[in-house]
């Protein structure tokens, strides 16, 4: 079922341009706010790898996401990079910047990495102002019209589809690693380190790989994200964006693939609802953080799954049910 | 060996010899050491002193995580499972340092499949033996106590150690779970060393080979299990002179 919910939804995102068609002028900018959605639910889905997965937290996921980005963009502006070498470089740079940083925060046991990525996260957007001679400080990059494979994508529809299949592949990536060796090994690691290691998972190792597996991911989505916008500047990677792939993560209640999407859509959503007034949407991203971890600690997810089990009262095999569905 | 934490010594000088099939039990009181043991074998434990070889293998070089693939495999007092994977899954990861797929998994090659498929045939047969094949969807923990004990000791199974170490495993066990664990430790035990901690002499009796006694981290007594029960040291620390069991069964 929740697999044909996806594909349902999955369906509607590719009609929705057609449909943007009858609202004239106004569908680039709807376009716009839908894919770099699109793009959001991506770095939400790599931190709940992380985050909900692993039970590793990163605070400063927008680091990597910015890392991709300013990668993307500088090889575009400089050699012409497209869109598809921009990810992969743009994926891999901030995959290694996370194994320079988990090496060593991994190894200790508690909430080491988070700390880490907060000055990370803080310090990435700060780098990227002062280093005018690379990153054009606070006027930014403009990039050249995106290809991909030869194709000109520079269009807002392609662009959104481009965002779209992006998502798809990302889910479907990370839904497909949960079912192997290496995404058991992560839950293994969340649920009781000890009995992992007793297992035969390398515990530290397996941590890092997980944060490479996230920033990689993240860093893929930021080098999309420069080319959908077409510009890249500070101010769109600093401490509060990575705030928000927090709260999307934790809106969307941790370790489930459709709940940090859930998460990702309630939290951009709020934050564009109240954009207009500087400073009210992080309250009340703030209010919807504490509210979610104090009254919905399982969020999105766990209201899904309620609903989910209210409507199939089996007992307490209903997952043998499940998995023979 | 000899286990310390600072200045507690939890195991002391300990000398413990297992051979490669048969089931053997650590018995003792509270405290004594036994669990710490079943740590410092299964490489849980670090502050080890001494030596500890398996077919040869220096045990104590080892990380933690490689235990396994040398041949050690554990259970735990408090079936620690993976609560957010399925019962199945909890075996899966028993497997995994007898699997090789890495990464590429995610993009299911033909090799990561194959791989995938034996591994999931191999944790149903240790599940099927178990009677737990039907619940192999189920969540760890909306399982019964019991049920959960047995997982903990499939878990380890499935990766066919040569040295299986179980931490109490019939504790909390019902009357119908017992006898199902209890075969299928006899069987493990026909194909590896089994070294367990249990307290019931009543069921040591029916399988162990051999009993080893410890009290405050020493070996105290050796042998068959029914000589054990009247040995005196075995009654002074651990069963108790008649008249002190006469009192506790009152006070049950």
């Amino acid at each position: 079922m929740p697999q044909r919910a996806a594909l349902v939804l999955v369906a509607l995102c590719a009609l929705l341009p057609l449909a943007l068609q009858t609202i004239g002028e106004r569908q680039v900018y709807w376009l716009f706010v839908v894919s770099e959605f699109f793009v959001f639910a991506i770095v939400a889905v790599s931190l709940d790898l992380l985050m909900g997965r692993t039970g590793q937290i990163s605070l400063g996921h927008a680091g990597f996401v910015a890392l991709g980005a300013y990668s993307a963009a500088i090889l575009n502006q400089r050699f012409g990079l497209d869109l598809l070498a921009g990810m992969v470089v743009g994926g891999v740079l901030a995959g290694v910047a996370s194994l320079v940083l988990g090496f060593p925060a991994t190894r200790l046991r508690g909430h080491y990495l988070g700390i880490v990525t907060l000055g990370f996260g803080i310090a990435v957007d700060q780098i990227a102002l002062k280093w005018d001679s690379l990153t054009g400080g606070d006027q930014g990059i403009h990039l050249h019209r995106p290809m991909l494979l030869g194709l000109d994508v520079g269009t807002p529809v392609r662009m959104y589809y481009v965002a779209l299949i992006a998502l798809v592949v990302t889910a479907l990536l990370v839904y497909c690693l949960g079912q192997t060796r290496i995404g058991r090994a992560f839950a293994a690691i969340k649920d009781s380190e000890i009995a992992a290691a007793a297992m035969g998972v390398p515990v530290a190792r397996t941590k890092v790989l997980a944060f490479i597996c996230s920033a990689f991911l993240a860093g893929a989505a930021g080098a999309i994200y420069a080319f959908l916008a077409g510009f890249v500047a500070p101010e769109n990677f600093g401490i509060e964006s990575s705030l928000l792939f927090f709260a999307m993560v934790v809106v969307g209640g941790m370790g489930s693939i459709g709940g940090a999407i859930g998460g990702a859509v309630v939290v951009d959503a709020v934050k564009n609802a109240a954009a207009t007034v500087s400073g009210l949407s992080l309250a009340i991203l703030g209010g919807m953080i504490v509210l979610v971890v104090l009254f919905f600690p399982g969020g999105l997810k766990a209201l899904l799954q309620r609903r989910r089990r209210a409507a199939a009262p089996v007992s307490g095999l209903d997952g043998v049910a499940r998995q023979d569905a | 060996m000899t286990v310390r934490f600072g200045g507690l010594t939890a195991v002391h000088d300990l000398d413990l010899d297992v051979p490669d099939r048969g089931i053997f039990a650590l018995v003792g009181p509270n405290g004594a050491g036994k669990t710490t043991l079943i740590n410092a074998l299964s490489r849980v434990c670090r502050q080890v002193e001494g030596s500890i070889r398996l077919d040869g293998v220096d045990v104590l070089s080892l990380a933690p995580h490689q235990a396994v693939r040398a041949g050690i495999a554990r259970s735990f007092q408090r079936a620690e499972l993976f609560p957010t994977l399925t019962v199945l899954e909890n075996l899966l990861v028993g497997l995994h340092s007898a699997m090789k797929t890495g990464l590429s998994g995610a993009l299911m090659t033909p090799a990561a499949r194959a791989e995938e498929k034996a591994a999931r045939q191999r944790a149903e047969r240790v599940l099927r033996e178990l009677d737990l094949w039907e619940l192999r969807g189920a969540a760890p923990g909306d399982l019964p106590y019991g049920h959960q004990k047995l997982l903990d000791v499939a878990r380890a199974l499935v990766s066919a150690p040569k040295l299986l170490l179980l931490d109490e495993p019939f504790a909390g066990l019902t009357d119908a779970e017992t006898p199902r664990l209890l075969d299928c430790i006899s069987a493990a035990g026909k194909r590896c060393a089994v070294l367990m901690i249990e307290h019931h002499f009543e069921l040591l009796e029916g399988v162990a080979e051999r009993m080893t006694v410890i009290d405050f981290g020493r070996k105290v007594a050796e042998g068959a299990p029914a000589a054990m029960r009247d040995d005196p040291e075995v009654v002074r620390c651990y069963l108790g002179t008649g008249r002190e069991r006469a009192t506790a069964e009152a006070a049950c």
